[in-house]
């Protein structure tokens, strides 16, 4: 099995929450481990506990790390938000008009985390944004990220300098701008299974020309367009098995003008329905992938038979002799 | 008037953090954890006049982490007993202004805030 959450070697773990944890503010576990990783032969790894809502952000950026050794943002064991915004650790940031998470730093990783931010600004603002080289953002929920000035938001950006970055399994709801905008110009980057509802506009390329590569992504229902491009920039021809409820799913094995049903959309539940007939078993297989190779879904579940697109593979097992359906994991 | 919590750096390593480098700045929480209770300095600040969050938290316009700092001589010089090798010894979690639980991280004691715009320094200035 190839998880999508890439771990670090020799990974420091320290814990994030309240007055019990080994950090309270992601500010100060950034600057506490702001070290050369590569020399220590060591990462660090950042769990974080519901112990509440937690109004913070992080500008992650200067330690020395390499692919093997690297730093990760992510929710302590058995707290994944599993595709679903309330079931997770929440940060919900309303400080000005900065980012959630600034991912400043080569091959940092933010792995299942519930992300929203409020602002009031007349510029754009970020709830994820990342400009280096091969950032992870796997299993990420962004939901209801609004911008209560004139500006927009929109939910994970990639910057200009951004290259081999990987955004998996992520869902993105109800951005007032861009559900994932991916605006490198001199690299590839990659989308692979996230799916994007309610946003002003799903998928877009940014930058670049033919930089931005979706596949398996599956939008729904977002105002302006599912998958689109901004001002010159391109989407790369090698984006395809997308599917989208208007005419704009890239590639030729995409599905354009589908209905979609979910479990439970009105309660923030974008998992595939049983009866789905949209995204189920219409994706490409991504384990072999030569960028960035995985078989499992949001929830963590294998990717079996043909894979669904978006991020929950429908997932049906057995069990002494009778068939159990996995919807999805809900503690709350 | 805004009462803040902030924490500076009472470490400094090359190209990196800087002692006195405002690590964060935040509505009280009333707690910190058990590591940040001997690399930083917890203590409140009347935030009336200082630049938004965003900006304090900002890096130096050449690449240093922090853009605005509070040197610990401007906080002894405004509480002589504080005992600035105590703060710049790793191991010690000496906290003069919030005295830490060590049990949740409550803090036991609380001072009035220090006012900002009189002790947070533009290093670019």
């Amino acid at each position: 099995m190839a998880s999508s959450r890439l771990t670090s070697l020799n990974e420091n773990v320290s814990t994030y929450g309240d007055g019990t944890r080994d950090y309270t503010s992601l500010g100060t576990w950034e600057a506490a481990t702001d070290i050369d990783l590569v020399t220590a032969t060591a990462g660090e790894r950042l769990e974080c506990y519901p112990d509440a809502e937690f109004d913070d952000s992080i500008l992650l950026i200067s330690a020395t790390t390499s692919a093997e050794y690297f730093r990760t943002i992510t929710c302590a064991p058995g707290n994944e938000p599993n595709g679903v915004f309330s079931n997770g650790v929440v940060f919900r940031y309303t400080g000005g008009a900065g980012t959630v998470f600034n991912i400043n730093e080569n091959y940092a990783a933010l792995y299942d985390l519930s992300l929203s931010k409020t602002g009031n600004t007349t510029g754009t603002m970020f709830v994820v944004s990342a400009g280096v080289t091969s950032p992870k953002i796997v299993g990420v929920v962004i939901d209801e990220a609004v911008n209560n000035g004139t500006g927009g938001i929109t939910g994970i950006a990639l910057a200009t300098n951004t290259s081999g970055a990987a955004i998996v399994n992520c869902g993105v709801f109800n951005c007032e701008s861009i559900g994932i905008a991916l605006g490198a110009t001199g690299a590839n980057n990659y989308v692979f299974n996230c799916t994007a509802v309610g946003n002003d506009k799903g998928f877009a390329a940014t930058g670049g020309s033919e930089r931005s590569i979706f596949i398996n992504c599956l939008a729904d229902n977002n105002t302006t367009y599912d998958f689109g491009t901004e001002g010159a920039a391109t989407i790369s021809p090698s984006s395809d098995f997308n599917a989208s409820s208007d005419a704009t799913a890239p590639g030729s094995s995409s599905r354009i003008d589908q209905t979609f049903t979910f479990l439970d959309a009105l309660n923030g539940d974008y998992h595939l329905d049983e009866t789905d007939e949209g995204a189920k078993d219409f994706g490409t297989d991504l384990s072999a992938d030569a960028s960035y190779p995985f078989d499992d879904d949001t929830d963590g579940d294998t990717r079996t038979g043909d894979w669904d697109i978006g991020f929950d593979e429908f997932v049906v097992v057995s069990s002494g002799g009778s068939i159990i359906t996995i919807y999805r994991r809900r503690r709350r | 008037m805004a009462t803040r919590e902030i924490a500076i750096a009472l470490f400094s390593a090359p190209g990196r953090a800087q002692e006195g480098d405002i690590i964060t700045i935040r509505n009280p929480l009333g707690y910190v954890g058990r590591k940040e209770q001997n690399l930083f300095l917890w203590f409140l600040v009347d935030d009336t006049g200082l630049p938004s969050d965003e900006e304090l938290l900002s890096q130096g316009s050449l690449g240093e982490k922090r853009k605005y700092k509070i040197d610990l001589t401007t906080l002894k010089s405004l509480d002589a007993s504080l005992d600035l090798t105590r703060l710049r010894d790793p191991l010690d979690r000496y906290q003069p202004f919030l005295q830490p639980d060590s049990r949740d991280g409550t803090f036991s004691r609380v001072h009035t805030p220090l006012t900002g715009t009189s002790i947070v320094t533009n290093k670019e200035l």
